[in-house]
């Protein structure tokens, strides 16, 4: 038994690699933490950023996201879809069933101000079938009467606007908000897409501009796309506006082209601005080391050797820096949700990987500006000026 | 570790009138001058001379650490001037030992992992032959200290572990004696000693009586050989 642990201490000495990363590591956290944790706040500070931006987007698809359920159409210079348009769509096949709808507009909160939010008001049949298709149940309250001043709203909308059950939604003195009639909430809903439902006649009835326009169902998410495009191609566009899916993404990305070009250039700036000082950082971190590297290179190690263990303490800094990071911004991000968001009616995505994928060049860039100047200053390091400096 | 014979008849070393020189222009200063000298295989040599007498730069020269201004150093009858930077480097790792005149030891590794660091690399054995080599240079007990807990004694005793855990040809002493009292210094240099049997020692002092017992003393003196190798006063 003795002769075994003695056999396996030998072993496990015979393992020991002195000059490991991972031991360096260890016995230096005083030299190594420092550099980790500025990589792991620049990685987090970049991958929230991002993450914060990417919620413009991640809002306006899933305000409107109810776009990828139906395709809507409006009448252009006249107040209801005339009845040839209205034919012309029925005689598709992919269209699943067709509904009247009339819009009153209010507006939800986002982080880049209020955006407009229609209030579809629909038969009681219509309501019901856009629910079911939408995924939507109601948790709470009722749908609204058939002729009522009343309006269901995804719970995230009436979180977002901070009312509660028979609060009122739209009033006569609201300027973005506007009902000749008081119309109060009734009810919520919850489910993937956000949506505002009201009665089609009390809108018919009580929004004299109001316009009518037409709710078309197909049987698929996939019919519905293929649906958007037949009826976009086909329907006169001077007449009428087709709402898609399609449409939405384009218009969203057209909107925010301009802001994600800004983001673009700033987190570039930023990386390039903390991947420096970082990379100085660092590079002070390897040039206090030069006795050490100088005695090795003295005792005959190769100075491709030195290298390859900057690059492999540099690479591990920064891929553990990067996880670490990233983890970091998680946690903040699933609180900031918790926290602020959600109540808020807000939205962010933690696990938006785009901006993880965007911190990605940060350890990269850090990493090189460590390594150049340490590999420039071994190519010339001469061991013997280091050691009779020290002597 | 056994090693192979020698099967080059001539010196192990060799310096052919080799010069250093720092600097450039017209304000050269020359280290060495046309320096000559042979390095047995086997022994105990010393190099002595004051300060500024140019030992520290021939044993850099010698090691491959620098390369002459001018003349050829040879290993075995191989010019090192023939030999790139990778060639030379090798050579220090696998067959020569250093021991300096500050013990450099990295201080985030203890005393063994600091002398397995000179370890060949891949060498299974290297462990079990660093706890031999603190054994018999009766520092058995200090393998498992970081630097910083050893005296200076101890710490030049630990470098001289890890010049010997290669087995190599020569080792390279500059000045091991110089930051350590009286006793120390004679128990360091009585360990480098012990190495004259198995390779050569090259002792670089100031302090004659470290190299009382030498095999073969070089004097120098303003950068030249005083005279030509001399028996053991």
């Amino acid at each position: 038994m003795i002769g075994l642990l003695t056999d396996r201490t030998a072993a496990a000495r015979a393992r020991i690699r002195p000059l490991s990363p991972l031991l360096y590591f260890q016995r230096n956290p005083g030299r190594t933490l420092p550099v980790a944790f500025v990589i792991v706040v620049a990685v987090a500070l970049v991958a929230s950023v991002v993450t914060v931006v990417n919620s413009i987007d991640l809002t306006v698809m899933t305000m409107y996201g109810y776009q990828r359920h139906f395709t809507a159409v409006t009448p252009r210079n006249a107040f209801t879809v005339s009845d040839d348009i209205q034919q012309a769509i029925r005689s598709q096949p992919l269209v699943k069933q067709t509904f009247t709808t009339r819009p009153a507009l209010t507006v939800v909160k986002t982080i880049f101000g209020k955006m407009p939010f229609v209030v579809f008001g629909l038969s009681k049949e219509g309501r019901e079938t856009v629910m079911r298709q939408c995924g939507l149940r109601l948790v709470s309250g009722r749908m609204p009467a058939e002729g009522s001043p009343e309006v269901a709203l995804h719970a995230d909308i009436a979180r977002n606007r901070k009312l509660k059950l028979g609060d009122v939604v739209l009033k006569p003195d609201s300027e973005d908000s506007y009902s000749l009639i008081p119309m109060r909430l009734v009810g919520t809903f919850d489910g993937p897409v956000w949506l505002a439902l009201g009665s089609e006649s009390f809108i018919q009835g009580n929004f004299p501009l109001s316009t009518q326009g037409i709710v078309i169902l197909a049987r698929t998410e996939q019919d519905q796309r293929t649906l958007d495009r037949i009826l976009d191609k086909k329907l006169d566009k001077s007449r009428c506006r087709t709402w898609t899916f399609a449409s939405l993404v384009r218009e969203t990305q057209d909107a925010l082209s301009s802001l994600y070009l800004i983001m673009n250039v700033v987190i570039t700036i930023i990386i390039f601005a903390i991947a420096f000082l970082t990379g100085m950082l660092a590079n002070i971190y390897f040039m206090q080391r030069i006795p050490e590297f100088a005695t090795l290179s003295a005792i005959g190690y190769q100075r491709r050797a030195l290298l390859r263990r900057i690059l492999a303490e540099i690479g591990l800094l920064c891929i553990a820096g990067w996880v670490l990071g990233s983890l970091l911004n998680v946690a903040l991000l699933l609180g900031i949700q918790h926290w602020i968001m959600t109540p808020r009616g807000l939205l962010v995505d933690p696990w938006d990987l785009s901006a993880y994928r965007y911190a990605i060049p940060l350890p990269i860039t850090i990493a090189l500006f460590a390594v150049l100047p340490i590999s420039r200053r071994l190519r010339t390091l001469d061991p013997v000026s280091i050691i009779e400096k020290r002597a | 570790m056994s090693k192979t014979a020698n099967p080059f008849a001539g010196p192990l070393l060799r310096a052919c009138c080799v010069r250093l020189a720092y600097g450039d222009g017209d304000r050269l200063t020359y280290a060495l001058s046309d320096v000559d000298v042979d390095i047995p295989s086997r022994g105990f040599v010393g190099v002595m001379g004051p300060s500024g007498s140019g030992k520290s730069s021939l044993l850099y020269l010698l090691s491959g650490l620098k390369r002459p201004t001018s003349g050829e150093v040879e290993i075995e009858g191989r010019p090192l001037s023939r030999m790139d930077e990778r060639s030379v480097t090798r050579l220090r790792r696998e067959r020569f030992g250093f021991v300096f005149q500050s013990p450099f030891l990295l201080n985030y590794l203890t005393a063994r992992e600091n002398v397995l660091a000179a370890a060949p690399p891949k060498d299974l054995r290297s462990a079990e032959r660093a706890d031999d080599l603190f054994d018999s240079l009766g520092i058995a007990g200090l393998a498992d200290k970081f630097p910083h807990h050893l005296s200076g004694g101890e710490r030049q005793r630990v470098c001289v572990a890890r010049a010997m855990i290669n087995d190599p040809d020569v080792i390279f002493a500059d000045e091991p004696t110089a930051s350590l009292d009286h006793a120390n210094g004679h128990t360091v240099i009585d360990l480098l000693a012990s190495y004259r049997d198995r390779g050569t020692v090259i002792v670089v002092t100031h302090d004659p009586e470290m190299v009382s017992g030498a095999d073969h003393v070089f004097r120098m003196r303003d950068g030249r050989m005083e005279d030509a190798p001399l028996e053991s006063p």
